[in-house]
């Protein structure tokens, strides 16, 4: 089974306000079938995304749960 | 059964360097041979690569047939320009072997090694970019391509062969079938960012994963701020 792969990002696009970021995150088998067999399930990807997209740098996150913060 | 399958540009890549001939996305113009809808190399090393279409659901393994994948694409140029087939996949490239131009229309069909090493598998086919590059580009020389696809040999479960065992059944021992994995893309705003950076964190969902029961949610959050999940 193929390892978890660490999330990986596009370049931004296009410039000041109109910049848009792209998250492209693989998931594999394994991790499909955990977000499928438990209500609580979550997978934390391994790696962060950082700057300069970003001032601080951010994990990512894939649950089955709606998180408790809003949804975008 | 084997099958040899067209995977044809189905969305933009990570590059998209060659200029439309008429003013539409570049992969669109990639799924037919007319030649009044091509892509034209402005610049020497302009690099174009496109999301291909996905595998049939019975795509099981990938065929033990030397020289597939196979990258097709189909471009003119003067002999004094030159086009390279190219694969994208984990973020790795690697360019094939660049064609010399010869003044007309010319098919090439060449099949680089698979970006990072290793066998390929069916679940590439979901995140791999094909694509070409200029790699040589004459003074004043038009240099266009007007198809792109490729072709993919696997087999479903007839491959494996069905016995019949002890208990008068017949049943067949299947390999263990390649990872498959799914690619998330996420789409952040300016906005989105700046949520981000200043509240630490923002979640987009549900996704729905075709094959999967339940969608998922993506949450980004401030490095070590993951709060996703408490309270559940």
């Amino acid at each position: 089974m193929a390892a978890p792969s660490p999330p990986s990002t596009g370049p931004p696009l296009g410039t000041g306000t109109d910049v848009e970021f792209v998250l492209s995150l693989e998931l594999s088998l394994a991790q499909l079938a955990t977000l499928d067999a438990a209500f609580d399930a979550k997978i934390e990807l391994t790696g962060t995304v950082t700057p300069p997209t970003f001032a601080n740098a951010q994990r990512v996150t894939v649950s089955r749960q709606v998180p408790v913060e809003a949804v975008v | 059964m084997s099958f040899v399958t067209f995977l044809n540009p189905s969305r933009a890549g990570d590059s998209t360097g060659w200029t439309p001939s008429i003013g539409t996305a570049n992969w669109t113009l990639m799924a037919d041979d007319d030649d009044a809808t091509t892509v034209q190399a402005p610049a020497l090393n302009a690099l174009d690569l496109y999301y291909l279409s996905p595998l049939p659901s019975i795509a099981y393994n990938m065929a033990a047939a030397p020289g597939y994948p196979l990258l097709d694409f189909w471009f003119n140029a003067p002999a004094t320009s030159q086009v390279a087939p190219v694969w994208k996949l984990g973020g790795v490239t690697v360019v094939g072997t660049p064609v010399v131009g010869n003044g007309a229309w010319q098919a090439i069909a060449d099949h680089p090694a698979r970006p990072g090493g290793g066998a390929w598998h069916v679940g590439d086919f979901s995140v791999l970019q094909a694509g070409f590059k200029c790699t040589t580009l004459g003074g004043g020389d038009v240099v266009l391509v007007r198809k792109l696809n490729v072709q993919v040999n696997y087999v479903d479960r007839s491959a494996f062969a069905m016995v019949a065992d002890n208990t008068g059944m017949n049943s067949a021992t299947y390999p263990p079938r390649d990872p498959v994995p799914v690619q998330l893309d996420v789409t952040m705003s300016a906005a989105n960012i700046a949520t981000v950076d200043v509240y630490g964190s923002v979640t987009f969902g549900p996704i729905t994963i075709p094959g999967q029961v339940y969608p998922v949610y993506v949450s980004l959050s401030r490095d070590p701020l993951v709060n996703l999940g408490e309270g559940l």
